[in-house]
């Protein structure tokens, strides 16, 4: 159907509609008057409460210490990691290399896309780094662009995400007040809460259908 | 505890007149509701009047989806209860929904659509209505253990949760809770026979909830679900009554 | 078939008692979460606000939305009917050359019966939400708007992976859940099309966000070199805050989470520099029926996020399950929506099958008055001859003209009486003839007492 002729009959059936009484402004966002807490509390109990794995960590070395063990302790054998300026800590690669784990690319362009995307199907450990976070929620916000494949986040076994303790927020309501115009910005971005899961077998809580298993925060003070 | 010649009862608000909607299931059904509402309001320092032009609110023709038979007799009942003056006291959530809420919609536009509005303003739910005036009936006898069926229209519609489990703990009467409480009974009015398959399954959910709660008596503020609920148990045998809560703080034994 | 006859089948049965099990447990879960957020009161408040302000101007924020989307290079089509989607959808793939298409959850695709239309051109469409997939495996129906195999069992599960994609029987649900994933791995990665719903479009900047627990809908949105994303009309809101409210209701009411764990934003194809993303994004906006619904008494209904709570709460639909009601929109949301939507095929029964509990107006986030809808229609379809029950007319007719006649209604208690002493053994009912019988069926019926309150009261108080 031609838009104007589309629009022209929706526009006609809101003469008719029978709506209840509404406000004739968009009432836009609400932001609200939550407890005060301690956010990195709250945030490690939500991590932790849709079973993710929250870890601190305070300077550059121990990030890419941390990282290497998580690899190692499960047994990871490829990574995909975005570019050293994306991530905030540079080097991490480059340890994880040394430790023998073969590094995938994760750029695609159209002419080899489908043979370099199988490649993915081997893709151990994902790293990618979080622009904000959630207490109320134990959320990520993960942000794709130039350097910053999205899939590092999405098809890996095991993903690492790095965040700033100083990105935390109380709410994805107090977020948006300071943040949400952002969205749009980027073709993608992404709020990550946890490991991917299902409930779709009797309702049984399951972790790691098609994103990833494990979701490890390294959070950074 | 009060004075005056009914101890055990007390009451801030000791005198008036207030008007009985006594709803049609129980002019009908459970005359004894009607009688045992009347002898509570009387203790409790109220003048009883009914209006006795009254008939039924409309509610089942209004629910099946028959507007014009439910806007004749919401007309009639507005038409009775407008010429009289004080609180309009129903023993019924449902019936109080009705009137309240839904009579004034269904006469918007028409001639009575001013006297619904006056009407709906003074009725008001029986158990709400003793629990605003700060009625209490305590130091009653319990032989039995009663379960609170909360009706629908009641709970959400009048927002009456824990008003009628409130009376009956402030009452001493022994209480035990009903798992599922919040949920329908499957009576819906003509839904009952509407959709009968349907409405028996729940029914039957409701009638194993109270089986397993360990009543004896399942306490209600409205006939309507109490009748569906009772048909239900006495086809099963069972031992299990029902009573309007008016009966049981009427000092009816439970 | 009708509600009643479907239903009545359904009762008792393993899936209906699946379905109820499932029901109740993400209604617990609701609870929960709408109970540990002070603020849930407040946000359903301007949710509803919201919504009902967007659906009163649908077409001014339609309009932008569409500006937004192309601006950034994508491509918008509006669909009348489920033909003009699905033929456009055909007719992109064929000219792309697209031979596998992936597909998230989207009950809107359901509704237009997508998937046959596209493997009808010999095309490969698979389903990549476990439940969805189940489904598609099953040749069956999603049950649930959220929960689509609420009505099955592992064991059930189990032995369709065993029988239609080779899979070592098992009913464990995470070894279920393993065999899926690898089952799909190949494919997402080498489709060529990706079909996503859409659960909100901010009208501001021409983001969609879809909301997943499993991440198929971003392997979906990332992979395949084309990326299609279908709406409903209504699922529209003005700006990306308002989106966020949206979101801080979703999923509580849905599956008791404070979030789901994906909730992806896409606005576009990728950009350039981009390191993925699809190449290119097409947007379908769907009316199939919703400007007839926008237009009639039960407007309102569209402003559903389907977050599936008044199905979970609903005790009609936890006896009945989904499938009773027949179409793709089960519940109360169903009952109200799919008799108008499609108003041809058959639904109109569907607005009987609730006792008007209220449970779902209760839950709703968007405190969507259900059953007030359901009464609308109750009396459309009665004023205008297209109801099953009929046959209450006359019968309410003369109830009302002894309800509004005094004396009449002093005389109909009496004969009452009289009836209930005559019919009634030991104050019970216990066969009724006609339709009244269908309350016998099952229950007895308290006798009409022998004297009615008018007649106490004539005696006791004067008057």
């Amino acid at each position: 159907m031609e838009r104007d002729a589309f629009l022209a009959r929706v526009r006609a059936a809101t003469f008719t509609a029978q709506l209840p009484p509404h406000p004739a402004e968009d009432p836009g966002l609400l932001v609200p008057d939550l407890p005060e807490v301690d956010l990195v509390e709250l945030f490690a109990a939500q991590v932790h409460a849709t079973e993710g794995v929250l870890h601190r960590v305070s300077t550059n070395d121990e990030v890419r210490r941390r990282v290497a063990e998580i690899a190692e302790s499960q047994q990871s054998r490829s990574f995909m990691i975005w570019d050293d300026d994306e991530m905030g800590v540079p080097g991490i690669g480059p340890v994880l290399a040394t430790a023998g784990l073969e590094e995938m690319s994760g750029g695609v362009d159209g002419s080899d896309r489908l043979v370099h995307q199988m490649g993915y199907l081997g893709l151990d450990l994902g790293i990618t780094s979080a622009e904000a976070g959630f207490a109320e929620s134990g959320t990520v916000v993960v942000r794709s662009g130039p350097g910053r494949p999205r899939m590092a986040s999405l098809i890996p076994l095991v993903h690492v995400v790095l965040l700033p303790v100083d990105r935390l927020h109380r709410s994805l309501a107090h977020w948006a007040r300071d943040h949400a115009s952002g969205i749009e910005e980027a073709a993608n971005v992404v709020f990550i809460t946890g490991p991917s899961k299902t409930g779709d077998i009797e309702q049984h809580i399951n972790v790691g259908v098609h994103g990833p298993r494990y979701v490890h925060v390294l959070l950074i003070d | 505890m009060g004075g005056g010649p009914y101890p055990g009862l007390t009451s801030k608000f000791v005198s008036g007149v207030c008007q009985l909607f006594v709803t049609c299931l129980v002019d009908g059904f459970s005359p004894g509701v009607g009688v045992a509402t009347v002898r509570l309001l009387e203790r409790v320092g109220y003048d009883v009047a009914f209006p006795f032009d009254q008939t039924c609110c409309g509610q089942p023709a209004f629910n099946a989806g028959y507007l014009d038979q439910a806007i004749a007799m919401a007309e009639h009942t507005v038409e009775v209860l407008d010429a009289t003056y004080g609180p309009i006291v129903v023993p019924s959530g449902s019936c109080g929904d009705m009137l309240i809420h839904h009579t004034p919609k269904i006469l918007t536009g028409q001639p009575s659509e001013e006297a619904a509005k006056r009407v709906a303003a003074r009725t008001v739910e029986l158990t709400r209505f003793l629990t605003d005036n700060g009625v209490t009936v305590s130091s009653m006898r319990s032989e039995h253990t009663v379960a609170f069926h909360r009706s629908c229209h009641g709970l959400r519609g009048l927002g009456l949760a824990g008003v009628g489990e409130g009376l009956l703990d402030s009452a001493g009467v022994s209480r035990c809770e009903l798992e599922g409480a919040d949920e329908c009974c499957g009576f819906g009015g003509l839904f009952s026979i509407e959709m009968p398959e349907i409405s028996s399954a729940m029914l039957d959910t409701k009638l194993k909830a109270i089986e397993a709660s360990g009543a004896e008596v399942v306490v209600g503020g409205d006939v309507s679900c109490l009748m569906h609920i009772e048909g239900g148990l006495h086809r099963r045998g069972s031992t299990i009554r029902t009573k309007h809560i008016a009966e049981v703080l009427a000092g009816e034994e439970a | 078939m009708t509600f009643r006859e479907r239903a009545s089948v359904a009762l008792g049965s393993p899936k209906t008692l699946a379905t109820d099990d499932g029901a109740r447990r993400l209604a617990g879960k609701r609870d929960v979460a709408v109970a540990e957020y002070p603020a849930m009161d407040a946000m359903r408040d301007r949710a509803r606000e919201i919504r009902m302000h967007t659906l009163a101007r649908l077409d001014e924020y339609l309009g932008p939305l569409a500006d937004r989307v192309e601006e950034r290079g994508g491509t918008v089509f509006f669909a009348a009917d489920a033909d003009e989607a699905n033929d456009y959808i055909r007719r992109l793939a064929a000219d792309r050359g697209v031979e596998t298409i992936v597909k998230s959850k989207s009950m809107v695709t359901e509704e237009i019966e997508m998937n046959y239309s596209l493997e009808v051109d010999g095309l490969r469409v698979v389903e990549t939400d476990l439940g969805e997939f189940i489904i598609q495996l099953a040749h069956d129906k999603p049950s649930h708007i959220i929960a689509p195999v609420l009505h099955k069992t592992r064991f059930e599960i189990g032995e369709l992976f065993a029988n239609e994609i080779d899979a070592t029987y098992t009913d464990d649900p995470f070894e279920l859940n393993a065999i899926a994933r690898r089952y799909l791995r190949e494919i997402f990665l080498s489709a060529d099309m990706g079909i996503s719903g859409v659960n909100f479009a901010a009208a501001d900047t021409g983001t969609m966000v879809t909301v997943t627990n499993e991440g198929n809908a971003r392997l979906c949105t990332t992979a395949p070199r084309i990326h299609v994303a279908v709406m409903g009309m209504e699922r529209v809101v003005p700006t990306l805050d308002d989106m966020q409210v949206m979101l801080e209701v979703l999923a509580r009411s849905a599956t008791g989470q404070r979030l789901s764990v994906y909730t992806n934003f896409v606005t576009g194809a990728r950009r350039s520099g981009d390191a993925d993303g699809p190449e290119e994004f097409h947007l379908v906006i769907l009316d199939n029926g919703r400007s007839r619904v926008l237009g009639s008494g039960s407007a309102e209904i569209l402003g559903c996020i389907r977050c599936g709570a008044c199905l979970n709460i609903c005790p009609v639909y936890r006896h009945a399950g989904g499938h009773a009601y027949g179409g793709v929109y089960s519940g109360p949301i169903g009952a109200v929506l799919a008799p108008v939507l499609q108003e041809d095929d058959g639904f109109s029964d569907l607005p009987y099958a609730s006792s008007l509990c209220g449970a779902c107006r209760d839950v709703c986030p968007i405190r969507l008055d259900i059953p007030s809808m359901l009464l609308g229609l109750r009396q459309e379809f009665t004023r205008a001859g297209e109801t099953e029950y009929g046959w209450l007319g006359p019968g309410l007719s003369a109830y009302a003209r002894v309800a509004t006649t005094p004396f009449l209604w002093r005389a109909f208690l009496a004969a009452g009486g009289v009836f209930g002493r005559t019919v009634g053994r030991d104050g019970y009912i216990t066969k009724l003839p006609f339709h009244a019988g269908n309350w016998t069926t099952t229950r007895d019926l308290p006798a009409p007492a022998a004297r009615s309150f008018h007649s106490w009261w004539k005696e006791h108080r004067g008057t």
